[in-house]
């Protein structure tokens, strides 16, 4: 199977600023570019909260954690900052879209690929998981956004994947 | 012999009087609104009850409801914290009728130092000095004008009825006058149900010194030194430090007389607060006394090792103060941060909503009085305080930076609180230095339309873009696994 990369675009406003975050994926150290400025990082994940970053060489500890609506709160050595994400293309966890959905999940940080849980020709539900990867160190279930049939499973269960790597296209069963 | 105690409160205070009633070997019984339901000082006291709908009046402002429920309970006292029914006379006076022991000063010397005016008067017949200012209420606004013209300009309209920076009005021109005699009027009506006004000499930028006294039952009083709470907004301390760098030890012994002078002419009992403003040319003048434990009570403590609401207790129960004022010693400076449930850049207006991630800082010489924990619902029916923040140093400038230490591994998440804000102050010139007056805040452009300002690290974005929860949003937790159960997997008891 085509490792087919995306590059996966977020959007998010902080307080009255818009900022955008394009993550080009690519093998450890990962690549990003934030408000338009290039970003070589790593990243490292410390239980379900904490993250670590290192960025040239100099290491920054954060705190996360996500709201109802999908509305991201993050602590960085006492600043508090709430982002509210504008999703044009889909994050594999969903957060809010707005529009016509692609039904496209992209795995938004390398991993592994535990668990395929759909066929392409298989039908799907709303919130039902479809694949189960493992992305530092924790496990993470993706879910269909909507009813809708398999189309592509681009994946088999070990694979190593990178951020923005298509994992399983579904396509909309209209109503 | 106290066995058992009510605590008429919530949130950080409820569990630091829990903690305290423990250790002397009393067990602590709270109350709960439905809103506070999960909070944690229902889950660390001993029994706890029910006092029905949120709403203050309904619950903990609700004298039937505490009272009942204290003697439901089998317990000998009641402790009120602070806010709520602390400064009630009438309150106090209810729980000893009812048989109880009321953890704080008598209802007599609550309503003498209730009542602002004759507070002040009796302070003038104590030889404690006061802020220039009449010592009777307004009852016109041609006497208001008499006395205003003969005070000089700038002058503060006063509630009598009651303090915590309601009821009050500066008026720097006679033409001010009248609409601040009314609006005060109005302010006071609605917080203490008492319209009664006077008016006082406005000093600029004093700053705030209070002294902590405590008297058992048997006329000893001593004082504990002072706390200086200079840093305020609309008269609400943001920042408060002990001791205060102003006073020489001639000037703290002479406060510390005067604030005994003032709980003896009340007969006080327990533990009190007598607040004083410092002019420029330190001469100090009491402002008023609070007849109850207060919120920046911990930074008397670590700069003591006493523990003041230990003492509260051992006093109810009868004892005598276990030293006297020689016996009395201090060590290094203490500075204490609060913790708000409010947004800063939002005109500092109440910002509830869940607390998705609490972790609090562990440093030593960092002290945390915290009422919250991860996934705690932060309502608006009342005060929304989240924690206070405690850092203690060998002196000042070792403690301020040791706050700043604690304050950047303080994460609160969920709801905007002014953490970056105290960042800012704690690191200003005119703090390091010392320069704190009740205008603080306002002289340094922090209340305009604050803003944390300059750069936000990548890194924040980042966080955002590649952070997933465990089970994703979409799922809305109706993942594979929806009991915990099923998680753990199979597994059976035994061989």
């Amino acid at each position: 199977m085509e490792d087919r990369r995306l590059t996966v675009e977020r959007i998010f406003k902080i307080g009255e600023k818009t900022h955008t975050v394009l993550l080009t994926g690519g093998v450890r150290p990962c690549k990003a570019t934030v408000d338009g400025k290039e970003i070589e990082y790593d990243v490292d994940r410390v239980g379900e909260n904490e993250l670590v970053f290192t960025t040239l060489g100099k290491q920054t500890r954060l705190f996360i954690a996500q709201g109802k609506g999908g509305e991201a709160y993050v602590n960085c050595e006492g600043r508090t900052f709430k982002l509210s994400p504008i999703d044009r293309d889909f994050g594999a966890n969903g957060g809010e879209s707005g529009g016509v959905s692609s039904g496209r999940l992209i795995a938004s940080m390398p991993g592994r690929i535990l668990q395929v849980l759909s066929q392409p020709g298989q039908e799907v539900q709303e919130n039902q998981p479809v694949i189960i990867m493992e992305s530092m160190k924790m496990e993470i279930t993706l879910t269909a956004l909507f009813n809708g049939k398999v189309e592509e499973v681009n994946v088999k269960v070990g694979q190593q994947v990178d951020a923005g790597a298509l994992l399983v296209k579904i396509e909309p069963i209209s109503k | 012999m106290i066995k058992k105690v009510l605590i008429a409160n919530r949130s950080e205070i409820a569990v630091r009087i829990i903690r305290a009633a423990r250790e002397e070997g009393i067990s602590p019984v709270t109350v709960y609104s439905d809103a506070d339901k999960d909070a944690l000082h229902v889950r660390l006291a001993d029994e706890s009850y029910n006092i029905g709908l949120p709403l203050a009046k309904e619950s903990y402002l609700n004298s039937e409801k505490l009272i009942t429920s204290a003697l439901k309970a089998g317990c000998q006292a009641i402790h009120p914290g602070y806010g709520f029914l602390s400064e009630s006379a009438v309150f106090a006076k209810q729980v000893e009728d009812a048989g109880l022991i009321f953890v704080g000063p008598l209802h007599s010397s609550i309503s003498a130092m209730g009542d602002k005016i004759r507070a002040r008067n009796l302070m003038t017949k104590a030889e404690v000095p006061v802020v220039p200012g009449i010592l009777a209420e307004i009852d016109s606004t041609k006497q208001a004008r008499k006395e205003a013209e003969k005070l000089r300009y700038p002058i503060l309209v006063k509630a009598a009825g009651g303090g915590g920076g309601k009821g009050i009005r500066v008026v720097r021109n006679p033409d001010e006058l009248e609409p601040a005699l009314e609006a005060a009027a109005r302010e006071a009506g609605s917080a203490f149900n008492d319209r009664r006004v006077y008016i006082e000499k406005y000093m600029v930028r004093p700053r705030h010194i209070e002294i902590q006294v405590m008297a058992d039952s048997f006329g000893n009083t001593v004082h504990l030194f002072e706390r200086e709470c200079s840093i305020q907004r609309r008269h609400q301390k943001v920042i408060e430090e002990a001791p205060a760098l102003i006073l020489d030890d001639a000037m703290r012994a002479k406060m510390g007389s005067a604030a005994v002078r003032a709980a003896k002419a009340v007969n006080y009992r327990g533990a009190g607060t007598v607040e004083f403003l410092v002019d420029e040319n330190r001469n100090f003048y009491f402002l008023e006394m609070n007849t109850r434990i207060q919120v920046e009570h911990p930074v008397t403590e670590m700069i003591t090792g006493l523990d003041l609401v230990r003492l509260q207790f051992q006093i109810a129960n009868g004892a005598k103060l276990p030293f006297s004022q020689e016996q009395i010693q201090r060590r290094g400076h203490a500075i204490e941060c609060r913790i708000y449930a409010e947004d800063p850049e939002n005109d500092f207006l109440p910002s509830p909503g869940k607390l998705h991630l609490v972790s609090m800082p562990h440093i030593p010489g960092v002290r945390v009085d915290s009422g919250i924990e991860s996934g705690l619902e932060v309502s608006t029916f009342y005060d929304p305080i989240l924690c206070k923040v405690i850092a203690w140093g060998e002196n000042r400038e070792a403690a301020r930076k040791r706050m700043i230490l604690a304050l950047r591994e303080t994460v609160v998440l969920g709801v905007s609180t002014p953490i970056s804000l105290l960042l800012e102050i704690l690191n200003h010139q005119a703090f390091i230095e010392w320069e704190t007056h009740t205008g603080f805040l306002e002289e340094h452009g922090f209340l305009q339309k604050f803003r944390p300002g300059k750069d936000l690290p990548p890194e924040v974005l980042l966080a955002a873009a590649v952070y997933q929860p465990r089970k994703s949003m979409a799922s809305g937790g109706k993942a594979l696994s929806s009991t915990p159960w099923a998680e753990i997997g199979s597994w059976k008891i035994g061989g």
